[in-house]
């Protein structure tokens, strides 16, 4: 791992490895890297911050624990943007991340390092969190299946929070059979641990689902009777490639038996402005408690003249432009003059968002568009705001409405940058989505 | 008058327009400043009116911290705000606040939310204290004091308590002993009211919380404490003065000392040439007197957002919130009472009763028809006020052996010993109002479950749903 490491940078910090490991369970002896805001404990999750630098978690996050339990053996710390505000990889206090296959270029975030350590083969899978698109983007670049579950199926204990309505744990993986064990996994930590925060329980997803995967894939049509909406407005903002691409996907799920309906979407730029200032809001809200001096920067405090100095210098030296930035916005939308109605308006718009995910999932199974609009952003280069906004509209409808997504990779786009088809499935319907992946890889079709 | 609604005049430097005829008027002032100077409340109330309100903090005993499953006095990692940590919401602080918002006659909400109230200060770890603010556990309510003064309520708020910030040597030391204790805020409206009258209705909602055993009310560590707003105008005037918040005063006698206090400060100010804004000030113990801490306006910074961690509950109602079992509040009453009496101000005798009328409501919620349930029923069946009136000594002996036993052998053995001993305890035969019918309780439960589960069937996002309804 340190001898791969050094010419992407998806590494924070590496475990010492002590004492026995685990060899039972369905994920037994699997190494994996975590996003660093993940609680493992005794490590230190840093959020991408130097804020965070000297927090040490106290215990394993249920998600970490879950996976300890099936076998898996956690081996380090990812980067990551920092508090997961980003969509490239590039907002690390401790430096950006790089694609692992496409030299100059950045594996998309804000999973960044997760994403890059996997295709790199440092790890057998990895854990990231989707906040508006966190996990699906790097994959999608990166040539993986990442899967963002429906919004509240994994418990958020143990993560550095960012937006509490819409963070969601979630994976990375090679494979989709290996996405369903390692859903189930994560999603039966310990008993009566957190119970209100992880709403359903999966324990047996992996098993079922992968039997199923592989009974559907063995059939001549293994997507007979799924209808699958298209929503062909959203892949307008998409480059050439990406549009050709996708077209190509349209015709090989028609090939697998899927009806292909056009699912008739306006651009979801409310969702969009929804999603900002919902994040925004609560972004300040999470940052808040972020007082240097009782996180260990107290010698650096003693300087300052007041407590409200002491803040007000750590914060400025410790974090990130675009945390403060996403922190002040959100300050800004909760006082005066509007007191949180505009917070309010925002939640009416989500309310509006998931009535028109339940309508139409009335009549689908899945709704399938591309994951990213372009090829994975050159270092250095800022995308471009077309690039940015068409990206926006493709990831954020799913998060918004916290309905489970999957970007599943689809390797054609001309230019021969990878790129992934994002499954949107109704809430906890990842038993369902699941099987339709593993069985499209069956059969061959990625 | 709702006491915030005074805040829209806090920009306007002068007095308002109907007020100048008073203090224009010579006679008028004269006459006030020898009331000022003689301290005549009597004649005070002739010339001003005097408004209250007052803001109760009681700290609800349940054991443990409100978002965080550790001991009261140690701290979990929502107390200390390790990023990540998720709060769990204790029911047993609900059910408390329901059973005190029932026995004070108010309306429970139907759910109930929290929201974070953010404001910039050390003593708190999170960055924002989680409280109630749309969503209250209760609102409405009134209480009654034993001369027959009513004061109504607003509401009331189940909160987390901060912590507590001491200056060191170098800095700031922090003290997270109490952090996140489990808060019931009552909230009275603002009435006239003369500070004797507010510090009755203080009192009163102390004992209530005690015989609900809601709170042990343990003054001196803190567990109640009391926010007296005031407020002044010239008799016959519209409007309100700006009002002196005097925050988190400990015992009934600093209350009076306090409202006394700063009711002749307003006197004296409506004599001045211009208003003063709104103000905050603390409670000196040592001195006896009243500390500026900052003028109000900072209440602008606050910054409210629904907490998207912690779910929205469900209205919490036992069978023994709603059916008889109000009666059983009415009679630790009157124990407590007859224990004032026998006592006198013994300290034991707030921890007696509490003990008491814990073990009580604890067997009475596991089990509504157990055995505590039996024994009081067959106690208080053989309650005979006649002959209590006719002959004190005997209950009073009754009395002195209750709380023999309550020390010698534990609770559980007094409880069971209760049975058979006729002790006789009637004071007064006021009775309260039921604020809910059980059945109908029932039945208004059983829609509110089928509302629910409709909405989850339509697909709702369950933090769109826990943060819009």
């Amino acid at each position: 791992m340190a001898d791969a490491d050094p010419g992407i940078h998806a590494m924070e910090s590496l475990f010492d490895q002590g004492g026995a490991v685990g060899l039972q369970g369905p994920l037994a002896g699997l190494p994996f890297v975590a996003k660093s805001l993940f609680w493992i404990e005794g490590q230190k999750p840093t959020a991408g911050s130097k804020m965070l630098s000297r927090f040490r978690a106290p215990i394993d996050a249920p998600v970490i624990a879950g996976l300890r339990a099936a076998g898996a053996i956690p081996m380090g710390y990812a980067r990551m943007d920092e508090f997961a505000m980003g969509g490239d990889g590039s907002r690390c206090a401790w430096g950006e991340t790089l694609h692992p296959a496409k030299p100059g270029r950045l594996p998309g975030g804000s999973s960044s390092g997760s994403a890059a350590a996997l295709a790199a083969g440092m790890s057998m899978f990895s854990l990231g969190s989707d906040t508006g698109g966190s996990i699906r983007i790097p994959a999608s670049h990166c040539g993986l299946h990442g899967l963002k579950p429906t919004y509240g199926a994994l418990s958020r204990f143990g993560m550095v929070p960012y937006a509490f309505s819409l963070d969601c744990p979630g994976a990375f993986a090679k494979t989709a059979s290996d996405m369903a064990w390692i859903f189930e996994a994560m999603s039966s930590g310990p008993a009566g641990w957190d119970e209100r925060q992880a709403l359903r329980d999966h324990r047996g997803l992996g098993k079922a689902a992968t039997l199923e995967g592989r009974r559907l894939g063995a059939m001549d049509k293994p997507w007979a009777g799924v209808r699958i909406g298209i929503p062909w407005r959203w892949v307008e903002g998409c480059d050439q490639p990406a549009k050709e691409a996708f077209a190509s996907w349209v015709r090989t799920a028609g090939d697998m038996g899927a009806s292909v309906l056009d699912l008739d979407w306006e651009s979801p730029d409310e969702a969009v402005w929804a999603y900002y200032l919902l994040a925004s809001c609560e972004a300040q809200s999470s940052l808040a408690r972020y007082d240097p001096a009782r996180l260990g920067w107290q010698a650096e405090a003693r300087s300052a003249s007041s407590w409200e100095g002491a803040c007000r210098q750590g914060r400025s030296e410790l974090m990130g432009r675009e945390a403060k930035m996403r922190a002040l916005m959100g300050a800004m939308a909760l006082s005066e003059p509007s007191r949180g109605s505009l917070y309010a308006k925002a939640c009416g718009l989500r309310a509006a968002l998931c009535a028109r995910w339940a309508l139409a999932f009335e009549s689908l199974d899945l709704v399938a568009c591309p994951t990213c609009p372009g090829p994975a952003p050159w270092a250095g280069a800022p995308m471009s705001e077309e690039l940015e906004w068409a990206q926006d509209r493709l990831a954020i409808p799913a998060s918004l409405g916290g309905i489970c997504a999957l970007s599943a990779p689809w390797a054609k786009r001309s230019d021969g940058f990878d790129m992934g088809i994002q499954l949107c499935a109704p809430w906890h319907a990842e038993h369902r989505l699941l099987p339709l992946a593993i069985a499209a890889e069956c059969c061959g079709a990625y | 008058m709702d006491i915030e609604s005074t805040d829209q005049t806090s920009s306007t430097a002068s007095w308002p327009m109907d007020w100048r005829p008073f203090q224009e008027n010579v006679a008028w002032r004269v006459a006030l400043g020898k009331v000022i100077e003689a301290r005549d409340e009597q004649r005070l109330s002739e010339l001003c009116e005097v408004w209250m309100g007052l803001e109760i903090h009681l700290r609800l005993d349940t054991g443990r911290k409100l978002f965080c499953d550790v001991p009261q006095g140690q701290a979990g990692w929502v107390d200390m705000g390790y990023p990540g940590a998720l709060p769990s919401m204790d029911p047993k602080a609900q059910a408390l606040a329901t059973r005190l918002g029932i026995a004070l006659g108010a309306q429970i909400g139907a759910r109930m939310g929290f929201e974070r109230k953010r404001y910039a200060y050390p003593d708190l770890s999170k960055g924002y204290q989680t409280t109630q603010k749309a969503r209250c556990v209760w609102t409405g309510g009134r209480i009654e004091c034993i001369d027959g003064f009513v004061m109504p309520l607003e509401r009331a708020q189940i909160e987390e308590d901060a912590a507590r910030v001491r200056r060191g040597v170098d800095g700031f030391e922090m003290d997270f002993e109490r952090a996140g204790a489990p808060l019931l805020e009552v909230v009275g409206a603002c009435i006239q009211m003369t500070p004797e009258q507010a510090v009755a209705c203080s009192k009163t909602l102390w004992r209530e919380s005690i015989h609900c055993a809601a709170s042990l009310g343990l003054i001196e560590e803190g567990w109640f404490k009391t926010d007296i707003n005031i407020s002044i105008k010239p008799k016959g005037a519209a409007g309100l003065g700006e009002r002196v918040e005097v925050k988190g005063v400990g015992s009934f006698e600093f209350c009076k000392v306090a409202a006394v206090d700063r009711m002749w400060a307003l006197a004296g100010e409506l004599l001045d040439s211009a208003p003063r804004p709104a103000r905050t000030m603390g409670f000196d113990e040592v001195k006896m007197v009243c500390i500026p801490m900052r003028e109000k306006g900072q209440d602008h910074a606050y910054k409210f957002l629904p907490d998207g961690d912690l779910a929205t509950r469900e209205a919490c109602l036992l069978e023994t919130h709603c059916s008889g079992w109000l009666q059983t509040v009415e009679k630790l009453c009157r124990i407590d009472q007859a224990l004032a009496d026998e006592l006198g101000e013994d300290p034991r005798k707030t921890r007696v009763l509490s003990m008491v009328s814990s073990a009580f409501w604890e067997d009475l919620d596991r089990k509504p028809s157990g055995f505590a349930a039996q024994a009081l029923r067959a106690f208080f069946e053989k309650m005979d006020p006649s002959a209590w009136r006719a002959d004190p000594a005997s209950a009073a002996k009754a009395l002195q052996w209750l709380v023999g036993a309550v020390d010698a052998q534990g609770i559980g053995r007094a409880l069971r010993s209760l049975q058979g001993r006729a002790v006789a305890i009637w004071f007064s035969t006021r009775r309260r109002r039921l604020a809910l019918r059980p059945t109908g309780i029932r039945r208004w439960h059983a829609r509110l479950c089928q509302s629910e589960w409709r909405r989850r069937r339509a697909g709702w996002h369950p933090a769109s749903g826990a943060l819009l309804s």
